[in-house]
């Protein structure tokens, strides 16, 4: 089964003063592999969080259809939502009451247990501050309450926007750890993410948007091979020697960021022939090793530069 | 997900809210605070001038001028014929109790019910309880139903609190002459109607705090319209009279017919309709506001 399906999805954000603004431009999409980690990246202002939004029945698209977990949206809202879990943007709960209360009130609404509130909160290691008020939680306690919300529905479906914000870093290696732990229990996990490194590293798939459009979409590896080449470091003595060797053999190289080394843009097959043409002017080599490209690089050169994600 | 899990969770959302613990903390000590003054005000020393259990009744709102004064009191409170007032009760303390069923209904219906909903625009959770429960006409229907049923609760919490609160002055420096069943089951009924004006009241601010998205704006909008809309009726729109939501709240609460300003020599008020048309009328335009608020909400995008 299709796990979410949008189709020319399009919004126009529309005030009485100022021309209408386009937040999603035509956008498709398709995720149809259960049991995977999808990353969402794009920058400011390119139509992540009002996807989302669409995506889950909180604003209606200008055109366009959404599918979520097979059920039209928002017609199909009641059957699909109940399978979802979701956090859009930032945790949104009441400051004057507990986080055990906050949850319990979504708890009632789905009839759900308090083994199944201790369960979640356990999960998200908030049982020891579950009776503190809400206002008083820290950035990372307050991201770990909404992700627990999410996780009260025991959803087949998670959307999670920056569920990485303000954890410090072993909450996000524990973030990441349950991540991967839900896709592989079957469910599926929408994420969308500032921290690239985090995407890249427990991410199956990675959809890119930039202007309200889809500019990449793939398994991770489809979409780095993508982006930029792969290149190759080369440690010499002789930084300048090489460098000039290099040039005029033909290969696009520069000095490197560290002292001794010559970045030489080519991919991995072309290894043995850097040594060889170095080796044949008496250059020899102290070290070489492969670069590869990271989804920072990748994600900027898709986005034109443009920051965040 | 159940209508009535859904009620249960809005409702003790609103319990757990500080506004409703706060309103009944300050029912309890404005009660206490006008029972002291009526008490100490009143005039032990005076056979006929203690506080007379029976103006309760038209203290907050009850019509008694029918039966009162055919029920035996000790009360000296009267006119002597040019204006002045003998032997008041509690020189001084005229109009602190006097009429305010309409004004707390108004007060506490616009605050509990404005704050209801405000409060989940203020704190963005209205997005997440969508996620829970995206059937938008069941949710407001039950935010609704909290609504009307936190302003009634609180009002009649306070009507019946201000009432006890004056009980020891006629005990003890006043009489309690001619309570019996029917002063028991007229105040019960007063305190009803007040709090069900103050229910419809609630529904009508939460719509005003739903469309505007703001707390603050419902309050004062509703407050706003008690102190202007008397003035531009009685200026501008005197037809408008009779259909006036707070006149016909006031004779609602006081079981009285509502009024219409006819134009004879001068503008003069006659009778129009009864008390529960009035009171039929109010629940007409709750109704008609909570329908607009439905319409408004199920189309808003919630960003």
């Amino acid at each position: 089964m299709t796990v979410l399906e949008l189709a020319g999805l399009r919004k126009e954000y529309r005030t009485f003063r100022a021309e209408p603004t386009l937040a999603v431009d035509g956008l498709d999409l398709v995720i149809e592999h259960p049991g995977t980690v999808v990353g969402f990246l794009g920058p400011n202002g390119s139509g992540k969080t009002t996807t989302i939004r669409c995506m889950l029945g909180l604003i209606r698209p200008t055109a366009g259809t959404v599918r979520l977990l097979g059920e039209k949206m928002p017609s199909g809202a009641a059957a699909a939502i109940r399978r979802v879990g979701a956090l859009v943007e930032q945790p949104k709960f009441f400051g004057d009451f507990t986080g055990r209360r906050n949850l319990r009130l979504l708890a009632r609404i789905g009839g759900y247990s308090r083994s199944d509130m201790d369960r979640v909160l356990e999960l998200v290691g908030l049982t020891d501050a579950a009776g503190m008020k809400f206002h008083k939680y820290s950035f990372g306690m307050k991201q770990r309450l909404a992700v627990a919300a999410t996780l009260l529905k025991d959803p087949d479906l998670l959307v999670l926007d920056e569920p990485a914000n303000g954890l410090d870093p072993a909450g996000i290696v524990e973030m990441r750890r349950m991540l991967r732990d839900l896709a592989d229990s079957g469910k599926t996990v929408f994420v969308s993410s500032h921290q690239l490194g985090e995407i890249e590293q427990v991410c199956d798939r990675i959809v890119i948007i930039n202007h309200g459009r889809v500019v990449a979409a793939g398994s991770v590896d489809e979409v780095m091979a993508s982006g930029t080449q792969d290149r190759a470091v080369v440690q010499v003595e002789r930084v300048d020697s090489a460098l000039a060797v290099l040039l005029a053999t033909g290969y696009e190289a520069a000095g490197g960021s560290r002292p001794g080394t010559v970045v030489v843009e080519s991919p991995p097959e072309d290894t043995s022939s850097i040594t060889r043409t170095l080796a044949d002017q008496g250059i020899y080599l102290q070290g070489l090793r492969i670069e590869g490209q990271n989804l920072e690089e990748v994600f900027l050169a898709l986005t034109d530069g443009e920051s965040g994600a | 997900m159940s209508f009535l899990r859904l009620l249960g969770s809005e409702l003790e959302r609103f319990l757990a809210r500080r506004l409703a613990r706060g309103l009944v903390l300050t029912v309890l000590a404005i009660g206490a605070l006008v029972g002291v003054l009526v008490f100490i005000n009143s005039h032990p020393d005076t056979w006929n001038s203690g506080f007379r259990a029976t103006d309760l009744l038209s203290d907050f709102g009850g019509d008694i001028t029918d039966w009162s004064e055919q029920r035996p009191t000790r009360s000296g409170f009267v006119e002597d014929g040019y204006g002045n007032w003998g032997n008041y009760p509690y020189p001084g303390l005229e109009g602190i109790v006097g009429g305010i069923g309409m004004t707390v209904a108004l007060l506490f219906g616009g605050v509990v019910g404005a704050s209801f909903l405000g409060a989940e625009y203020r704190y963005g959770t209205i997005e997440q309880v969508l996620l829970w429960e995206p059937r938008r006409h069941r949710l407001l229907a039950a935010k609704y139903l909290v609504a009307f049923l936190g302003s009634a609760l609180i009002t009649m919490f306070a009507i019946a609190c201000f009432s006890a609160a004056l009980w020891p002055a006629a005990v003890w420096r006043g009489t309690t002459a001619g309570v019996d069943g029917r002063f028991w089951l007229d105040l019960a009924s007063v305190i009803l109607r007040t709090g069900i004006v103050a229910g419809l009241f609630g529904i009508i601010a939460a719509t005003v705090a739903l469309m505007t998205k703001h707390t603050t704006a419902a309050i004062m909008g509703m407050l706003g319209y008690n102190i202007v809309a008397g003035i531009v009726i009685a200026l501008w729109l005197q037809r408008f009279h009779r259909w006036d939501p707070l006149q016909n709240a006031v004779a609602f609460i006081t079981e009285g017919d509502a009024g219409k300003m006819v134009k004879d020599q001068g503008w003069e008020i006659v009778s129009s309709h009864t008390y529960l048309s009035a009171g039929a009328l109010l629940a007409a335009y709750a109704a008609v506001f909570a329908a607009a608020g439905i319409v408004v909400f199920r189309r808003r995008d919630v960003t």
